[in-house]
């Protein structure tokens, strides 16, 4: 890190510009880029096979008055067994009902049948609720319905046109979370990768200032840990419905956060000041050598609910759209710049402190 | 001292929300697609750079203070 | 190598010489062990091998803990001067290793007495609890070394080295579940490996930082 000597406040050096332009455009964006439509809520989520059903749509961001012609709307089974509702009605913009006839015979045989919904729109796009009405078997069953199933294809869906995040179910506008609670775990695990560096600097050539800045970098890194832990907490009460889930991502950054908790706690039992940096030096090393199976091999081995892997129900398939590219990657780095800024003025002023 | 108060305080609004938002039916928090959540992880990220931000300042200043001493 | 074993030797007899020494462990095992069946009554065999492992985990820190704990300042000056630092590490190492080896078997047996056996494939068990029982001796010795020369040792070993036991811990419980069949994975191998790994990565980095550690 290059030290900026300038007096006058406002020249600065041009990553810590970066940082706060970067960062600025990242609140921005990540707030007023409005979601895709989406569905919220269809009611009834019951029905019985064999019958005619009228389902209420809710939707999420939708305009469905705009062009009520171009409404279709479909429920599938799996893969091409889709059945296409007979007739939609729109209401107002948020709200339609759709009518469909539920065969009364099933290609597959199963105790219940979650039908997904599947609704396309002229000017919205295509917006899928997954699992949206589960049936269950008819008392009689006609086998000449069969064919029903193979009658309609889901084909010609369209695209919403500009700049939108994806409507998630379940993470609806929390999906802009990613942008602000993503980065700080890349940012904490940078900053420590910083701090093992000037370690293993202090290791080759003991000068004491090495040590200061590694300290610096930890000290900040377990302020962005403890932000991207109740960050996380807060985002996971209202998605997973629990504060903690004991998921593996979770536990590995808690554990990482208690390795260098453990640092602290033991520099501050060291009187010695040699004493002091040469063990932090050696723990710091250590530690992070050690960290990178534990966060980047043992989670990639485990399912977990984060999105990336396992069986996540609220995030499948494309994790990350273009559109939510452009801002995550700056968020990534705008927040790395932030950090090493902190770390920065942290181990400037330990150092005013020390040489007094 | 006030940073501590302020510290206080704010766990206690976290946890007062966190009582309330604890049943499973749609209230505040999770209204509008859920975007207080977003609301809450930002002020979270923003209010605790700051606090770190001016506990440094204060460290800083005591330093100064110091040297003009001497 | 000579002067290691010599060194390994000096110290189990320094130890045997006390009595608590040992047996402090033995009760120790056998304490903790009974405190925890009590509690568990029946142990079916996904918790025996959590209950068997965290045990073990709480024994050595204690028993590697003590191996430290006996030795006064001036014998630590004095063996700097004698010995270079790898070789006392070794030695230390070495012992520590032993110890744990005991501990594991002394625990099996109790366990084995007391709530039965659920291990299926007993060869992997024990090649697991061998490496495990490698990687611990290395990484307690390490942060042991490093615990000690602060002034409130014995809580802080705790702290600095249960976080870094970790993902040892996590693969040691996956191949216990495989020996004991309560898991559907049927390819160990990935978690041997991954195991192994771990624990060299542990290793290299001891014996690269244990020297420079130990000035002072």
């Amino acid at each position: 890190m290059q030290e900026s000597t300038t007096n006058s406040s406002f020249r600065l050096a041009v990553w810590k510009w970066a940082a706060m332009i970067i960062l600025i455009f990242v609140f921005i964006a990540g707030w007023i880029v409005p979601l895709k439509p989406g569905i919220i809520k269809v009611s009834p989520d019951k029905a019985v096979a064999g019958e005619m059903i009228v389902v209420d749509v809710v939707g999420y961001n939708s305009f469905y008055l705009t062009d009520t012609t171009k409404l279709r709307a479909w429920l599938r089974l799996a893969g091409d067994t889709v059945l296409q509702a007979h007739h939609i009605q729109a209401w107002d913009d948020r709200n339609l009902s759709a009518s469909f006839y539920i065969p009364s015979v099933f290609p597959v045989r199963q105790e219940a049948y979650p039908l997904t919904l599947v609704l396309d729109h002229g000017s919205d796009g295509t917006s899928i609720l997954p699992n949206a009405i589960f049936i269950t078997p008819a008392s009689t069953q006609d086998t000449a319905e069969m064919k029903l199933w193979f009658r309609d294809k889901i084909e010609h869906v369209h695209q919403k046109a500009g700049i939108q995040y994806p409507f998630r179910n379940i993470l609806a506008e929390t999906i802009r979370n990613t942008y602000f609670h993503v980065p700080m775990w890349f940012c904490m695990i940078i900053l420590f990768g910083v701090s093992a560096w000037y370690s293993l600097q202090y290791y080759r050539n003991g000068d004491i200032d090495f040590d200061r800045k590694s300290v610096a970098f930890i000290k900040v890194g377990l302020v962005f840990g403890a932000l991207g832990m109740v960050t996380g907490m807060l985002w996971a009460k209202n998605t997973w419905n629990a504060y903690w889930s004991w998921d593996v991502k979770q536990n590995m950054s808690a554990i990482s956060l208690l390795i260098y908790a453990a640092l602290m706690v033991m520099r501050s039992s060291v009187e010695d000041e040699m004493q002091k940096a040469r063990l932090t030096a050696g723990y710091n090393m250590f530690a992070f050598v050690l960290l990178i199976p534990l966060l980047f091999i043992i989670p990639r081995m485990t399912d977990s609910l984060h999105p990336g892997n396992g069986g996540n129900p609220a995030l499948g398939g494309e994790d990350l759209d273009n559109a939510m590219r452009m801002v995550f990657y700056p968020a990534v780095i705008g927040f790395i710049l932030l950090g090493l800024w902190i770390s920065q003025l942290v181990y400037r002023t330990d150092k005013l402190k020390g040489n007094l | 001292m006030r940073v501590k108060s302020i510290l206080a305080f704010l766990l206690l609004m976290i946890f007062q929300t966190a009582r309330a938002e604890g049943d499973s039916s749609p209230d505040f928090i999770r209204s509008i697609g859920k975007i207080y959540v977003v609301a809450g992880v930002c002020l979270i990220i923003l209010i605790t750079l700051f606090i770190y931000m001016i506990r440094l300042d204060r460290k800083i200043s005591r330093i100064e203070k110091r040297q003009k001493n001497e | 190598m000579n002067r290691i074993l010599n060194l390994v030797a000096t110290e189990a007899r320094i130890e045997l010489r006390e009595r608590s020494a040992l047996s402090g462990i033995v009760l120790y095992v056998l304490s903790s062990a009974f405190i925890v069946f009590s509690i568990w009554k029946q142990l079916p065999p996904k918790e025996w091998g959590l209950t068997f492992w965290v045990i073990f985990l709480f024994c050595s820190l204690m028993a590697v803990l003590k191996t430290f704990g006996k030795e006064s300042e001036g014998r630590y000056f004095y063996y700097y001067t004698l010995y270079h630092p790898l070789e006392l590490f070794a030695a230390k190492v070495i012992y520590n290793l032993l110890l744990l080896v005991f501990i594991f078997l002394l625990l099996w047996f109790v366990l084995f007495v007391m709530a039965g056996n659920p291990i299926l494939r007993i060869g992997w068990f024990f090649t697991t609890g061998f490496m495990s029982a490698i990687g611990l001796s290395f990484l307690l010795t390490l942060i042991t070394s490093i615990a000690i020369k602060t002034q409130q040792n014995a809580s802080l070993t705790a702290v600095m080295a249960l976080p870094l036991m970790i993902p040892l811990l996590i693969n040691i419980l996956r191949l216990t579940a495989y020996a004991s069949g309560t898991t559907p994975d049927e390819n160990p191998w990935n978690e041997m490996m991954l195991l192994s790994s771990i624990i060299s990565l542990v290793v290299g980095m001891s014996l690269w930082l244990f020297p420079y550690l130990w000035r002072s």
